[in-house]
């Protein structure tokens, strides 16, 4: 029995899920050597070498007609702007005419000469790293190398196609900006910096994954955030070893406080208008490149029941939408539970009109409630992934799959009760309330109906207790998770469970910060 | 690590400490609607119970009552119902059960040998009517189909729900007959359901709630027609509406109804120079329902008329009532002997044995005060020029 114990407790000590360890071993870096061949045919040899003699690699030779002096361009086509090279680079070194005193020059006052002079390009700098070199030709730049010289001209001409500003797909509105993030961290960068003209908004880039090198940029804003939270966001992004970054997604697994927590403690967002709305409320974003989706944390709890229209529209309508979206989050959870313990424990609780109607949809079905509850919670969900993989063309055999076959067949085959199928549906309409817990509800959902199944409405309050627990234990970013709701404090009511006025909210200075709390990390 | 063992713990005490059980699915189960206890000549409680056919509810175009009929005997109520379980296929399941019908004939046995079961029983439900059949037995109530409603025992306490507003019956459930019977100095007076034709009655459209029954303790031993229930109602100021019908001020042939929109009733006991007055005051408001003299009723005179008549009228329904209950029964019915207790109960003390008879003999003052407040949409009858 000892040892029994012994071993579920070591089990659980592992769940609990300490500070992340190094999950990747250091990956030997791209080292190539640090210096950039003199020679140009070496240079050739050695760059063809270590891109496997890839075709995309452009190598132009040619001579500077000003200097008289053998140099070779090099791009990775398809990555850089071909005109504004031909137009800024290419054209002035083949055509000016030399400067008076020429015939003194070094190669380092050549190369002087052309940034000072040639090159028309805004960005333009020496490296003398072949490292930093191959990072750079990697992320778009063209390199200018010159006969006899260890140094690089990079000219930043980094120009690919990306998608325009639309509308996001995750989260629409009827009233607000209809813009959203790109795949492009600049276009994502300026959209934010277009909403706050103040140096305030402040953002720090920093480039992660070993292959990848994607840049990840944090953004607060100046004396609003708390620099504790900030220093603590910082420090884990910097113990992230990972080799390539896809989607921000990455990141939130490897920053977030309680991995196995059904909680997300990390929000995220496609919409500028939400992000600076957060930001002035003292959180922090993180932007990352290659994805649309912007992180944001801390991420509390009352979040999930507002939404950025909440703040455009009038307050009491806003109000009354708050509620209904705390109903909605109840509804979603439990209604299964409630309805299956109902079937199977409480019959003396529902009015008798009802009962009656219960027992006749119930006659007849095979399966004990709970059986025909979790069939029909998984036959939903497995509705709801092939809507979302579905290429769009097939998109409406689901639906008549769904709503004929599944919803009515059920039925009238006498597999499900009519009663069921509306308590399903119901508790689907609920969840899509608040997507952003959606896998959270669902994982909920099927927690409470065990519990109800097993216990009646006990279990579920039991069940709904421990999840309160969990809910007042974990922090995000040392800030409660709870906070703004419980315990209700008069200053946080404004923007939790109602949404008072606008002029009443901007005189309170209420903003995430962990000042009060003794051990605001590493809880 | 603490932590987590004490966590476990508490889940564990949790778990095991209580919670619902007893998991029945309702496809397990059949639903009782109605039950009726009667007497056998053999001495055995016969109990009928009206179980849900739910196959039936849901069943489209099906003509007739989704209830089936269970009839047992026994020595207990209880035995009797678990003797079911070998008759239904189903669980018998009673947590639903709306109306409890008690036959005559066990009703003068005394109510207390079956009322204790359900009182008991933790699934029994509280807010199921309670009836005593007058003339018929409780089977006969229980089995009575319903044209109207496909569950008889729903026609049933509906006919009770709307009879009240006749001001012909009260209306008692189980948890108000456990608080009455617990009360002293004072009878219980349950509704009763009559039989509205000669033969056996097969509808419930055949049978009728009005009047009421006396017990004396536990058992029954008279009925209240339906004017001295009315006037029982006055007294205990439970009446909920009904129609005063008067003599119209120029002939006996033609008649005025009023509707009473809002009654009061109180109940008083005054002690005046050792003598103790049983005192009840009435204040009634009226409509004019109905009138079939040409008399126009609006005016001074006529409203005075109609006051007066009215006040005359609820006096002789109350006077009706005492005349019952201290005449014929020596029973107090109305629950003076409570208020004895609350406001002398020095003399309670000494009365408390011989209540009923020292109630008997008591003298009454009746004290109605009556208002005419609308006639309707008329102020004079239309009449043929």
């Amino acid at each position: 029995m000892d040892v029994i114990l012994r071993r579920l407790a070591g089990v659980l000590q592992y769940l609990k899920y300490n500070t992340p360890k190094h999950i990747h071993t250091e990956l030997s870096a791209l080292q190539y050597g640090d210096n950039i061949p003199v020679s140009l045919e070496e240079a050739e040899a050695k760059l063809r070498e270590i891109l496997h003699n890839d075709e995309s690699l452009i190598l132009r030779p040619l001579r500077i007609k000003a200097f008289n002096h053998r140099a070779l361009i090099i791009y990775i086509n398809g990555l850089t702007d071909k005109k504004s090279i031909e137009v800024n680079v290419l054209r002035p070194l083949m055509t000016e005419e030399p400067p008076e005193d020429f015939s003194y020059c070094t190669n380092k006052e050549i190369i002087n000469s052309l940034i000072n002079e040639y090159i028309q390009s805004l960005d333009c700098i020496v490296e003398a790293s072949l490292n930093a070199m191959i990072e750079k030709l990697m992320e778009g730049a063209t390199i200018i190398l010159l006969e006899g010289e260890a140094t690089a001209i990079i000219v930043n001409s980094i120009e690919w196609t990306t998608r325009g500003v639309t509308e996001p797909e995750t989260e629409a509105v009827i009233r607000g900006p209809r813009e959203g993030f790109t795949e492009d961290i600049l276009t994502n960068i300026t959209l934010l910096r277009r909403k706050i003209k103040s140096p305030k908004l402040t953002f720090e880039s920093t480039s992660l994954g070993t292959y990848s090198k994607t840049c990840v940029t944090i953004c607060y804003l100046d004396g609003i955030a708390d620099t504790e939270i900030i220093k603590e966001l910082k420090k884990r992004l910097a113990a992230i070893k990972i080799d390539t970054i896809l989607e921000s997604g990455y990141i939130e697994q490897f920053i977030e406080d309680y991995p196995l927590s059904p909680f997300p403690s990390i929000g995220n967002t496609e919409k500028p208008d939400v992000v600076i709305g957060k930001l002035m409320e003292g959180r922090i974003a993180v932007l990352c490149d290659g994805t649309p989706f912007v992180l944001l944390v801390p991420r509390l709890f009352v979040e999930n029941i507002q939404v950025s229209e909440d703040y455009y529209t009038r307050s009491l309508y806003a109000t009354t939408l708050r509620f209904l979206r705390v109903f909605a989050l109840f509804i979603s959870t439990t209604l299964p539970a409630l309805y299956v313990s109902i079937q199977t424990f409480h019959h003396e609780i529902v009015p008798f009109r009802l009962f009656i109607a219960l027992t006749a949809a119930r006659e007849g079905i095979p399966f004990t409630s709970v059986v025909e509850a979790l069939m029909m919670v998984c036959i939903f969900e497995l509705l709801k992934e092939a809507g979302l993989r579905m290429p769009k063309a097939v998109g409406q055999a689901i639906s008549i799959v769904g709503a004929i076959v599944l919803g009515q067949a059920t039925v009238e085959a006498g597999i499900a009760s009519p009663l069921m199928v509306i308590v399903i549906a119901l508790t689907a309409i609920s969840s899509f309330i608040i997507p952003a817990l959606d896998g959270t509800i669902f994982f909920l959902r099927i927690a409470y109906l065990i519990a109800g199944s097993i216990m009646g409405f006990y279990g579920i309050t039991l069940a709904i207790v421990v999840t309160l627990i969990h809910m007042c234990n974990i922090k995000s970013f040392g800030i409660h998770y709870l906070s703004a709701m419980i315990p209700i404090p008069q200053s946080g009511l404004k923007d939790s469970y109602i949404r008072a006025p606008l002029w009443s909210l901007f005189f309170d200075n209420t903003s995430v910060s962990s000042s009060g709390d003794e051990n605001p990390t590493n809880d | 690590m603490k932590k987590i063992l004490l966590m476990l713990l508490i889940v564990a005490i949790f778990v095991s400490m209580t919670g619902c059980w007893n998991m029945r699915e309702l496809n397990e189960l059949g639903v009782a609607v109605a039950a009726g206890i009667d007497i056998t000549e053999d001495d055995l409680l016969e109990l009928t119970v009206q179980v849900v056919v739910p196959r039936r509810l849901a069943q489209e175009g099906y003509e007739g009552n989704a209830v089936i009929t269970y009839t047992t005997t026994g020595r207990t109520v209880f035995e009797a119902l678990r003797k079911l379980t070998a008759i239904a296929s189903r669980k018998i399941y009673i947590g639903h059960i709306q109306l409890l019908v008690i036959g005559e004939s066990f009703a003068r046995k005394g109510i207390m040998d079956a009322i204790d079961f359900f009182e008991r029983d933790h699934e029994f439900r509280r807010q199921s009517y309670i009836i005593v059949t007058n003339g018929l037995t409780a089977k006969e109530v229980v089995e009575a189909g319903s044209i109207i409603e496909l569950i008889p025992a729903i026609h049933l306490t509906k006919a009770i729900d709307n009879a009240i507003y006749s001001g012909a019956t009260r209306k008692v459930s189980l948890i108000q007959l456990f608080k009455e019977t617990n009360k002293v100095g004072h009878h219980l007076v349950l509704p009763t359901i009559h039989q509205r034709i000669e033969k056996d009655p097969e509808l419930a459209k055949d049978l009728r709630v009005t009047g009421t029954a006396v017990f004396k303790n536990d058992m029954l031993v008279s009925y209240l027609d339906e004017f001295e229930t009315r006037g029982y109602l006055w007294i205990t100021n439970t009446l909920e509406g009904g129609i005063l019908v008067l003599p119209s001020p120029t002939s006996k042939e033609e008649l005025i109804s009023l509707e009473i929109m809002k009654s009061e009733g109180k109940m008083r006991i005054k002690k005046e120079n050792d003598q103790l007055y049983l005192m009840v005051e009435a204040n009634v408001n009226c409509n004019i329902g109905e009138q079939q003299t040409p008399t126009t009723l609006t005016s001074m005179e006529m409203i005075d008329y109609l006051i007066n008549t009215s006040r005359e009228v609820i006096k002789a329904e109350i006077t009706s009532a005492f005349k019952k209950a201290q005449d014929e029964l020596q029973l107090d019915i109305f629950g003076y002997g409570d208020l004895l207790k609350k406001h002398y109960p020095e003399l309670w003390m000494v009365h408390q044995e011989d209540w009923d008879s020292v109630f008997s003999s008591l003298p009454i003052q009746i004290d109605v005060d009556s208002k005419i407040r609308r006639s309707g949409q008329l102020l004079q009858p239309t009449l043929p020029k």
